[in-house]
């Protein structure tokens, strides 16, 4: 393991300098060296010029050499605003200050106790992963089990189409209890229809009358 | 080889119904049902090669049909045996007779019980759902389509799980309620177009489309509305489109590996064939101005299907529940009306049949060797079978839907299909066809996040049940009948081109058909084959 990782320490420590920007070669007098920068530049498009990257290909459209002498400083030296030079320089200033308080801290936290404990929230990987669990996938998972699953599909849907079964079951009980059979309790049934088919008759008839 | 290219169907349809009775004859000869099953696989793989003759001729032109036969059946009611395959159909009768015999394979050694008769109920669900795919015949649809049910009634409440008699009997008694209903509109068709041409009626798809095409044949809003509803549902039914699914979780499960499996490769496509081929073609009207709700309800189906499918604790209910939502995909496609969306449609109808199918396959390997459908039974298996592990997951993949496999072809054209749908635009600030879509996206994810936990329970970590541990690799059956899957999962991931070309076609129709009896209002969107190429 001990050459890759020589290797890769070589190439972190180098690497970056193939991509030194403008805003600091030029402090120094060296112009534009950041081959980093050329070597993606034509892989992205720029928006408004679509064909620019065509054009230096086929010169013989001439919409597309249009397009070409647009934009004649696409794949030359290009323009550098001051402005964003400064801002960038500044950028660079924050960003190796900040690096350099964050070695400072570590130097004074762990150069005399290399073992110390830290806090608790840090072993904890500030507690996203708890965060993730508790408030997203604990939720939806117990809205999917209790009130989907056993909630929606096995007790409403399914409690309807159930339920269409049991009635017409619970229906055919209370008629089959008509139909027994028995004939005396068909003669009281005839005797209770047929009075009530005459107190019908003499209740409207009296009404008439009256 | 004329009499087998002219009578092609005829012949898919009929063989293996021969192959029943001759496995009963086979029973009944030799009072043995130890060798039905390789009658069955014989019959089966003989339909496949047959049906490979589809190959020799070319995709019929816009609105045509190839191989086809019309005879006359019962000429007092003019209904006729009238067969022929297009764009539509191709793939679907070439995935019945594909996954036929990878389903006799699965069920080799997993049927103790009345063997002949499980065999015989197999092929006989072959010849009826090769029939509903192919029948132009409305009354014969009809016919093929509840005969589908009865063989698949036996094999769930036969050979099925526990819960087999309630599960069979929640099937039958969902899908024949909603056909009943498809009947009564198709034999209120046959009257419409008698008085139509003032002559005979007819269950012919054909003519009756053809009238309705010339203006002969106008049905009036209000009719037109109850006939498609009536069909709607029924294939809705099938599909199975929420809120109307809970048969599927139930029928799936109990079903015994062979029956789960065909039930999710090719019953399953009745539906949303049957919605393509009839309810866009007959009432175009209709399915535009019901298309929001078709959406509206295949999206909550995915996110609803794929956020239960989570939390089953059943392998194989789990599972069950990724059929609501990849088929909550395939009807969000359809009702896009653009030809991507439907394009992406039949595609994935292809997919759910091989990467579902699969899935079932591979459950009920390990139930096979555990007996158990609990996901918390298991748990470490690839240290024990580390063949199924790696085959399993393969599949996981597809069905997810990682780029280079099929289902990334079919869910990618969906979502850009509906991303371009004009048909939720009804005012111009409106743009529910984004929310479609990427309502969709979030099924996706969750279809990670179901199957890849799945994975996680069931295949890593530590063997935590002491039966797991002497649990055997797949045999050469088993990993035989399931490479043909995975060669079709990155054949059509990788190369879909062949498959799309075929559909191509009639897709246009259906599309042209939808889209431009609005009277040229609605804006149609052209099928972007640079987008299929740059994939």
């Amino acid at each position: 393991m001990t050459v890759p990782l020589v290797v890769l320490a070589i190439l972190s420590t180098v690497g970056g300098l193939v991509g030194i920007p403008y805003a600091v070669s030029s402090m120094f007098g060296a112009g534009d060296v950041n081959a980093f920068h050329k070597v993606l530049s034509p892989v992205i498009a720029e928006v408004g010029k679509p064909h620019a990257i065509a054009a230096a290909g086929e010169h013989s459209a001439p919409e597309a050499a249009a397009a070409h002498s647009a934009a004649p400083a696409a794949h030359g030296e290009e323009a550098h605003d001051p402005a964003e030079i400064s801002l960038e320089r500044t950028l660079a200033v924050v960003s190796v200050v900040l690096a350099l308080i964050g070695i400072g801290i570590g130097w004074l936290v762990f150069s005399k106790t290399p073992l110390k404990a830290l806090p608790k929230i840090l072993q904890d990987k500030w507690r996203i992963d708890e965060l993730y669990n508790g408030y997203i996938v604990d939720p939806i998972t117990k809205l999917s089990r209790q009130g989907l699953w056993k909630g929606f599909d096995v007790g409403f849907i399914d409690g309807i189409v159930n339920g269409i079964g049991h009635f017409m079951v619970e229906a055919g009980n209370a008629v089959r209890s008509l139909q027994v059979g028995f004939v005396r309790s068909y003669a009281a049934i005839i005797l209770f229809g047929a009075l009530a088919v005459i107190g019908y008759f003499i209740y409207y008839g009296l009404k008439l009358v009256g | 080889m004329d009499l087998i290219a002219n009578n092609l169907l005829t012949i898919l349809i009929l063989l293996p119904t021969i192959g029943a009775i001759g496995a009963i004859a086979y029973q009944a000869v030799t009072r043995s049902d130890e060798h039905q099953k390789w009658i069955a696989l014989f019959v089966t793989v003989l339909n496949f090669l047959i049906s490979l003759v589809l190959f020799t001729r070319g995709v019929p032109a816009v609105g045509g049909f190839e191989f086809e036969q019309n005879v006359p059946w019962i000429s007092a009611i003019h209904t006729n045996y009238h067969v022929g395959v297009d764009g539509l159909s191709f793939w679907l009768v070439l995935l019945t007779t594909f996954i036929m015999p990878l389903s006799v394979l699965c069920a080799w050694t997993a049927v103790e019980k009345k063997k002949t008769a499980f065999f015989a109920f197999l092929l006989l669900l072959e010849s009826a759902m090769l029939g509903v795919f192919v029948t132009l015949d409305l009354l014969v649809f009809y016919l093929f389509f509840e005969a589908s049910l009865v063989p698949m009634f036996f094999l769930i409440g036969v050979w099925g799980g526990k819960n087999r008699i309630y599960a069979a009997v929640k099937f039958f008694i969902f899908t024949a309620v909603g056909s009943l209903l498809m009947l009564v509109a198709i034999i209120a068709l046959y009257y419409i177009y008698a008085g139509a041409v003032n002559g005979a009626g007819s269950f012919d798809f054909v003519e009756i489309l053809a009238a309705m095409q010339s203006g002969k044949l106008i049905l009036g809003p209000q009719v037109g509305m109850l006939l498609f509803l009536a069909f709607a549902l029924s294939f809705a039914i099938k599909v199975p489109i929420f809120p109307v699914h809970t048969w599927l979780p139930d029928a799936h499960t109990e079903a015994p590996t062979a029956g789960s499996v065909i039930l999710a490769a090719i019953l399953l496509k009745m539906g949303t064939y049957g919605l393509m081929r009839f309810n866009f073609a007959f009432f175009p009207d209709q399915a535009r101005e019901t298309a929001w709700i078709f959406i509206t309800l295949a999206v909550i189906g995915i996110i609803y299907g794929a956020l239960v499918a989570m939390v089953q604790p059943d392998w194989k209910r789990l599972i069950a529940y990724t059929s609501v939502a990849h088929m909550g995909f395939v009807v969000l496609g359809m009702f896009s009306f653009t030809e991507l969306g439907m394009q992406g449609a039949v595609y994935q109808m292809l997919n759910h049949g091989v990467s579902t199918g699969a899935l079932f396959i591979l459950v009920g390997f390990a139930y096979e060797r555990r007996h158990t459908r609990e996901i918390s039974e298991y748990g470490g298996l690839a240290n024990v079978m580390p063949n199924y592990a790696a085959i399993f997951i393969i599949t996981t993949m597809s069905s997810i839907g990682l780029p280079f496999l099929n289902g990334f072809v079919g869910e990618f054209l969906i979502m850009v299909g509906m991303f371009k749908s004009t048909i939720l635009n009804v005012t111009a600030s409106a743009n529910w066809n984004y929310v479609a879509a990427m309502a969709a996206g979030i099924g996706v994810i969750l279809a990670a996040v179901y199957l890849l936990w799945l994975v996680q329970r069931v295949f890593f970590g530590k063997v935590t049940h002491a039966e797991n541990k002497k649990l055997k690799d797949l045999n050469a059956r088993e990993i035989g009948l399931m490479i043909p899957l995975l060669i079709a999962m990155v054949v059509m991931g990788v190369y879909p081109r062949p498959f799309l070309e075929r559909t191509d076609s009639a897709i246009k129709s259906i599309e042209a058909r939808v889209m431009r009896s609005a009277g040229g209002a609605v804006a149609k969107t052209e099928l972007d084959t640079k987008a299929l190429e740059n994939r």
